[in-house]
């Protein structure tokens, strides 16, 4: 059970960086717009902070449990690998994966994005890094845990959305 | 703990690498399998860039069958980075290197991978690979490990040759189950 929350917290990994504020449950689409015209010279500084707010917003979804909002950041392709669940491929999937997911209660979320890098074409990123949180199953114990993420993304209509994502544990790292 | 972190490192990359695994092999120098035919660009060939990529797959393999750290670590970019379960991440030719051979110390073997897609951006750049891998090494006090689970791969176009910039591996079943 709890492997399939790491899965999930390794996507929100990328979306600790402004985990602070309470996220709404309302539609929450919109943290992921890119420039409405994409300019002719890639702005990787622009498009890879456009990349963390996704990340960002993953997470606040994930806390608010609004799992519509969720699905607004992926590809309808997209697959999931979360470490100790099967993985998920395809929106319904994903949508069933996240449902069960969310049952949990994530809080105390921090996120160290290492690396967001494009295509030359800016049509496709990745980005991985760093977590830690503490995930409450419902009706159970918390637990903290830290992991790794790796995401890859595509830029959908201004938007980027991930393709593919996995999650797996790693020590904390020492302070 | 070493174990596991090489071992699910080893079996991300062998997941790339099993297509033509049927050779056993050589550990003399094995390079050139991944070079790419078709330029990146608006029209880049695709069926080359995924054949030249299976082809870095099948040489992953085959590197890892005989233990060729340097074979194996001409499939990585310079600034690559690992993210394996249970240990921290490894960026960089060197790090990658002193992991890969402290992994074949444990003699990882029995690798079966299920490729999955390989889905490119549109100016053939950036690619990314995912699969499933079982597996066996061995593990504290030399006891057979087995292991299963999913990858993840990124890649990038360097100059006509695909390397992996990016990969992570994890488990699909949680610790004794």
């Amino acid at each position: 059970m709890h492997g399939r929350i790491i899965t999930l917290v390794a996507a929100a990994v990328a979306t600790t960086v402004a985990c602070n504020k309470s996220a709404s449950s309302t539609a929450d689409t919109g943290m992921v717009a890119a420039p409405e015209s994409a300019p002719a010279a890639l702005d990787r500084n622009a498009e890879a902070a456009a990349i963390v707010k996704a990340d960002s917003t993953w997470l606040r979804n994930v806390m608010a449990k609004n799992v519509d909002s969720l699905m607004t950041l992926y590809t309808p392709e997209a697959v999931s690998y979360g470490f100790g669940t099967a993985p998920a491929s395809g929106s319904e999937q994903l949508r069933a994966l996240y449902t069960e997911f969310v049952k949990s209660t994530v809080t105390n979320p921090k996120l160290l994005s290492n690396t967001v890098k494009f295509s030359d074409d800016g049509t496709m990123a990745f980005d991985h890094g760093t977590y830690s949180m503490t995930v409450a199953p419902a009706g159970g114990k918390p637990e903290h845990q830290t992991g790794a993420y790796l995401n890859v993304w595509k830029k959908v209509d201004g938007q980027w959305k991930m393709l593919a994502e996995i999650s797996t544990p790693i020590p904390a790292p020492k302070s | 703990m070493r174990y596991r972190i090489g071992w699910y490192s080893a079996v991300i990359f062998s997941a790339l690498a099993l297509i033509n695994c049927t050779k056993a092999n050589n550990a003399a120098t094995d390079t050139g399998a991944a070079k790419m035919s078709a330029a990146p660009g608006p029209n880049f060939d695709k069926d080359a860039a995924e054949r030249a990529i299976r082809q870095g797959d099948s040489l992953w393999l085959r590197s890892v069958r005989a233990k060729n750290v340097d074979s194996v670590m001409t499939l990585y970019a310079s600034d690559a980075v690992t993210l394996q379960e249970g240990g921290p991440m490894q960026k960089g030719s060197d790090a990658l290197r002193a992991y890969f051979t402290e992994w074949f110390k444990a003699n990882p073997r029995d690798i079966d991978i299920k490729f999955g897609d390989i889905k490119f951006s549109d100016d053939g750049t950036l690619a990314y690979e995912t699969g499933s891998f079982t597996g066996t090494m061995n593990g504290p006090g030399g006891k057979p490990m087995k292991a299963s689970g999913d990858y993840l791969t990124v890649y990038k176009n360097d100059g006509g040759t695909w390397k992996a910039v990016a990969d992570m591996s994890n488990s699909n079943s949680m610790p004794g189950k």
